[in-house]
């Protein structure tokens, strides 16, 4: 049920609303942003981890 | 990531570039030259033409870079954004100890939008256990006088954030409060460099995680907070990983790496974290003089850091952690005659971190109300 639930959340062209996570700001942040990367169909690398962008 | 100067005003005694086991600074000259500043960023501006990047980013990185002056980071930043193809943006950061942080630099990295990313380890006695000057003095009141010219108005939108080294001996949510107190945009803890010839300090038990053990209550209060409050880097990335997306650092998720080092003689080199594991271990022999980023990034070190999950050991393979961890932060992976084919010293770590904070993730999407209209 989990991972169904992740893949609905996650999914740009769902009609749902991780706004509804009003209480976890962390977590509706990061499913915007996989929907948003999802949609967006961007590549991502690993970047440098003692400097921060 | 450019090493604009070589040398650094604090002498802390965890630095993996002036007291590990690599001791190449030694050799470097002190800040970069103008010719190597040109050759860099006409590197720069090659490789984003040939891959027809839209934006690049570079980080002002030491050494503690301010040590280069005001006049020559312009150069260096102008030089960049000059060599630019059409198309192409360059987003800059510089990453500083703060010591020399003032009106002069601010001012200066506001006219060209640098962003700056503040080394910092918490409160007065926290950061002062190591972040100190060669003579012992303290560095906390110079780094807060920085932070709080970062908190005006005026320069408020160049805060990238801070980053900080963990050190068990911390109280960990005093630190994490301590460092919130500067309303950073973004947080980052970051695991001490270790690998398995030099492990980082815990207990001989075998189920043993301190470091989780450390990061595990700053999690819950981050996590708890009804408002978004800074974000904490290794935590959004967990999320982001735990919930099938990548990874932007290095730390965790395994992904392939995307960025090079140059030195301040123009030496490219792998991630400057390597120099940890030993002597000469992120040296490639190639130069921005010689050298464009693609001939560079066909040395060994490159391949194995770029092949990303393909270079992990059979242990993490067959670990159902590896989709998060990813097998941790290369340079960790690290045996002296081994090489790098090992999980994570911090493997541990890792995975009762991500154990719990899958629990809280997972227990808040099965909530009815979590989700859809």
């Amino acid at each position: 049920m989990t991972l169904e639930r992740i893949r609905q959340l996650c999914d740009p062209s769902a009609d749902l609303d991780p706004d509804g996570l009003a209480n976890r700001p962390a977590l509706r942040r990061a499913l915007l942003r996989i929907r948003r990367e999802t949609a967006q169909g961007e590549e991502t690398f690993a970047g440098f981890n003692d400097c921060i962008f | 990531m450019l090493k604009v100067a070589s040398r650094c005003n604090l002498a802390c005694d965890y630095c993996y570039v002036y007291a590990g086991p690599d001791q190449t600074w030694r050799s470097q000259p002190t800040v970069m030259s103008p010719p190597i500043v040109e050759a860099t960023a006409r590197r720069i501006g090659e490789h984003a033409r040939a891959h027809g990047l839209s934006r690049v980013r570079v980080g002002l990185h030491g050494g503690e870079p301010l040590l280069a002056g005001p006049a020559p980071l312009e150069n260096v930043i102008t030089s960049v954004h000059a060599a630019m193809p059409r198309g192409t943006q360059a987003d800059l950061t510089v990453q500083t100890n703060g010591v020399l942080l003032d009106e002069r630099f601010l001012t200066l990295f506001a006219r060209h939008r640098v962003r700056v990313g503040i080394s910092l380890d918490g409160g007065r006695q926290a950061n002062d256990r190591h972040r100190v000057r060669a003579d012992g003095r303290s560095s906390f009141a110079d780094v807060t006088r920085a932070l709080s010219l970062l908190a005006t108005e005026r320069y408020r939108p160049l805060f990238a954030g801070i980053l900080c080294a963990i050190d068990l001996a911390n109280d960990p949510l005093g630190t994490y409060r301590a460092l919130a107190s500067y309303c950073p945009p973004t947080l980052d803890f970051l695991l001490p460099h270790a690998n398995w010839s030099q492990p980082p300090p815990r207990t001989r038990d075998p189920g043993d995680a301190p470091y989780a053990d450390w990061l595990i209550p700053i999690f819950d209060e981050w996590y708890k907070a009804p408002t978004s409050s800074a974000r904490i880097r290794l935590f959004d990335e967990t999320l982001q990983l735990m919930l099938g997306g990548n990874s932007a650092i290095e730390a965790i998720g395994g992904g392939p790496t995307a960025f090079a080092v140059v030195q301040t003689d123009g030496e490219i080199e792998a991630v400057d974290s390597l120099k940890s594991a030993y002597h000469g271990a992120p040296s490639t022999g190639t130069s921005v003089l010689t050298h464009s980023f693609d001939e560079a990034r066909q040395h060994p070190v490159f391949t194995g850091l770029q092949s990303g999950r393909d270079a992990l050991c059979a242990t993490c393979t067959s670990c159902p952690v590896v989709a998060v961890c990813g097998g941790g932060q290369y340079a960790h992976r690290y045996r002296a005659g081994h090489g790098f084919g090992h999980p994570s010293v911090y493997c541990a770590d890792l995975s009762r971190l991500i154990g719990h904070i899958a629990g809280r993730v997972y227990s808040d999407l099965r909530r009815p109300e979590a989700g859809s209209r």
